[in-house]
């Protein structure tokens, strides 16, 4: 069984360097930047979300079925996908009359 | 009234009003204290705001998905917790403290943590504006948990029965819940939706929001989801005619 780790480690290493695309998300006085967010079609891609703001924030999307709590100036990852053709919108839950945006998988 | 407040504050609340009415019954029929419940009750608040204010270090965790395999462990946790219950409604056991207490804690970390961050982040301005919602909020999930109890109660002879559908639906609902953190934190395959039914009942509705809020209804579920809720029954459906040998 000792070839198992090798094995094991070359895969996740290769794993990591095929990697998947990443978008990143800024919050920032309670809105999205950019609120508009295009990603590829049939593809699992990471978003990488900032929260510039003191205050946490949750993202949150019913067609995306994701929903995360993102602490006060920090970052957190989310994928997403591989997606169809079409929109996808989220929103803040916290802030809904500001923090609202859109992935657009084309 | 804030009515954003007001649905955020309800919507943590819907959910653990109705495990409390459950975890209440279940106090009631196997013969517990109820003083347990405070007790998690205790631990439970305790151990929310800790998990709120190391929040930030906690999504670190694994290349930024602690907060994932947290949450996915606690829905995972009052899962297994809901199928001692219903094994001890059914065969008449002896009510498990342990379980009664694990279970009222791991509920109100899970949702309390979230209505802790959402105070956290309201402005200074209008706070007590945003409180005097939320409590509205929360005695409407309140008052559907006492509701709820009292219904399981005046079910008579099918008061266990009542009980057990309900901890069945929330049951697999958590699972399907834990299935989707995995999703989001990349653990478990996302696949393409098996159906949509947001043409019958949308989550954006108030029908869907409760259902959403109680027992997690999806209306695009991917295959993983499904396999996860009908998983849970399978393992719900097993325990309870495990029990009934039992009793």
């Amino acid at each position: 069984m000792k070839w198992l780790t090798p094995l094991v480690a070359f895969l996740l290493a290769a794993d990591a360097l095929a990697g998947k695309p990443q978008f990143e998300i800024e919050i920032k006085n309670h809105m999205f930047y950019p609120d508009r967010v295009v990603v590829p079609v049939g593809t699992k891609v990471r978003l990488i979300i900032h929260n510039r703001d003191d205050k946490p924030e949750e993202f949150e999307s019913f067609e995306l079925n994701r929903e995360k709590v993102i602490a006060g100036n920090a970052t957190t990852a989310i994928f997403i996908g591989p997606l169809s053709a079409g929109e996808y919108p989220f929103f803040g839950e916290f802030n809904l009359e500001t923090a609202q945006g859109m992935i657009i998988a084309e | 009234m804030l009515v954003n407040t007001f649905t955020v504050v309800l919507g943590e609340t819907l959910e653990a009003g109705v495990l409390g009415s459950l975890l209440f019954y279940s106090c009631h029929s196997l013969n517990v204290s109820r003083k347990v419940l405070i007790f998690g009750l205790i631990f439970g608040i305790m151990g929310s705001a800790l998990y709120g204010a190391y929040l930030s270090e906690i999504s670190d965790w694994f290349d930024y998905t602690g907060q994932e395999w947290v949450n996915a462990l606690i829905s995972i946790g009052v899962f297994i917790c809901l199928i001692v219950l219903a094994f001890q409604l059914v065969s008449h056991k002896k009510g498990s403290v342990s379980a009664l207490f694990f279970c009222s804690v791991m509920i109100f970390v899970h949702e309390g943590s979230e209505l802790y961050l959402f105070y956290a982040s309201v402005q200074q301005a209008n706070f007590w504006q945003v409180l005097l919602s939320g409590l509205v909020g929360l005695a409407v999930g309140a008052s559907l948990g006492v509701l709820l109890y009292y219904a399981i109660l005046l079910s008579g002879r099918y008061q266990t029965h009542v009980a057990w559908v309900l901890a069945g639906l929330v049951g697999a609902g958590l699972l399907l819940q834990a299935s989707q953190y995995l999703i989001q934190a990349d653990v478990l395959p996302a696949m393409e939706m098996l159906w949509n039914t947001e043409w019958l009942l949308s989550e954006r509705s108030s029908t869907g929001q409760l259902l959403t809020a109680t027992i997690r209804y999806e209306s695009t579920p991917s295959l993983v989801e499904a396999v996860a809720y009908a998983v849970a029954w399978g393992i719900f459906l097993a325990t309870l005619k495990g029990a009934a040998l039992h009793a």
